[in-house]
């Protein structure tokens, strides 16, 4: 990545979140994180392999605050999250950012290898941006559109059931309607059954104590797969609603008459 | 007041209804950010952290 849109990714994130990044403004504006290679007399095969240590730490940071960056936008727009859900994820966003940014100008002044292999190290132990915050991050949007999902889904069933009632008041026969209108209902539930646990098991904080990471790893596992049976549950649910508006048209035509018997 | 034999038309209900169609297209867009916010999930996990030196 270019360090000029770098830092003008920083400073969006800094400035559409209204967030205080010091330390990263204070690097990047300062051009003097990124480390360089500088063989030439007097450079050691060991400085340089520091350095060349130093630079692939560094792009791997550079990697993540651009990922934060556009996670960022993403929280901020979506029309989907909760207030207190937006704010719970702006805020770890950028206590994710603000750590990786001092981290890198940590990195950039190590001057011995164990310190900035543990340094490196803490780039994923510490943060976990690809395996926890975007996972977190997506799976609480989709969290919050599955309820709108299914109040909507639950709202229209109420009409169509009460279309029912009426067509089956008027002596029509609603069989295939209501076995219809039943299997929605049931859809209906069982994305909602599913999606239920989603927001207790995202209920883990980050940037994150290294030692939380397995069980936040398998929850945020167990969140992909409950969202993944909401979506299956609502796809059907949505199938089962135009069943039901199908039945009910049907309804409407006249049924043919029975052949004619000598 | 609607024409009799009209309040028991299921066609005039909930199939033709605005408020029922505008349901329905806030699930299917709705089920649609579920989508890709998923696949965003699962690009992330295959993206994985592998890219930072452990020694």
């Amino acid at each position: 990545m270019k360090k000029q849109s770098m830092v003008k990714r920083v400073g969006a994130l800094a400035v559409a979140g209204g967030m205080v990044l010091s330390l990263a403004g204070t690097a990047f504006a300062a051009g003097t994180a990124t480390s360089t290679v500088t063989p030439g007399a007097g450079t050691s095969k060991a400085g340089t392999t520091l350095d060349s240590l130093k630079q692939t730490c560094e792009a791997a940071i550079d990697r993540r605050l651009t990922s934060l960056g556009d996670l960022q936008g993403k929280v901020s727009s979506s029309t989907y999250l909760t207030a207190g859900d937006k704010a719970t994820l702006l805020g770890e966003i950028s206590a994710e950012n603000d750590g990786l940014a001092a981290l890198r100008v940590k990195i950039a002044a190590d001057t011995d290898r164990a310190t900035l292999v543990a340094d490196c190290k803490s780039i994923v132990e510490h943060y976990r941006v690809y395996l926890l915050m975007v996972p977190k991050a997506h799976l609480m949007i989709a969290s919050d559109a599955a309820s709108v999902i299914g109040q909507k889904l639950t709202d229209l069933a109420t009409k169509l059931q009460a279309d029912i009632d009426r067509a089956k008041s008027a002596g029509k026969d609603t069989a295939d309607a209501q076995r219809d209108l039943d299997n929605l209902k049931a859809a209906i539930s069982a994305g909602t059954g599913a999606a239920g646990p989603v927001d207790g098991l995202l209920n883990f904080a980050l940037p994150l104590n290294p030692s939380e990471y397995p069980a936040d790893q398998q929850n945020v596992k167990t969140a992909r797969t409950d969202m993944g049976t909401t979506h299956t549950d609502f796809v059907q649910a949505g199938k089962d609603a135009k069943q039901v508006v199908a039945d009910l048209k049907a309804l409407k035509k006249p049924k043919p008459l029975p052949a004619a018997t000598s | 007041v609607a024409p009799a034999g009209t309040a028991a038309d299921p066609a005039v209900g909930a199939a033709q209804d605005p408020q029922a169609t505008a349901d329905m297209q806030v699930a299917d867009q709705s089920l649609s950010q579920i989508e890709t916010d998923l696949s965003n999930v699962d690009q992330a996990a295959a993206s994985g952290e592998n890219d930072v030196p452990s020694n």
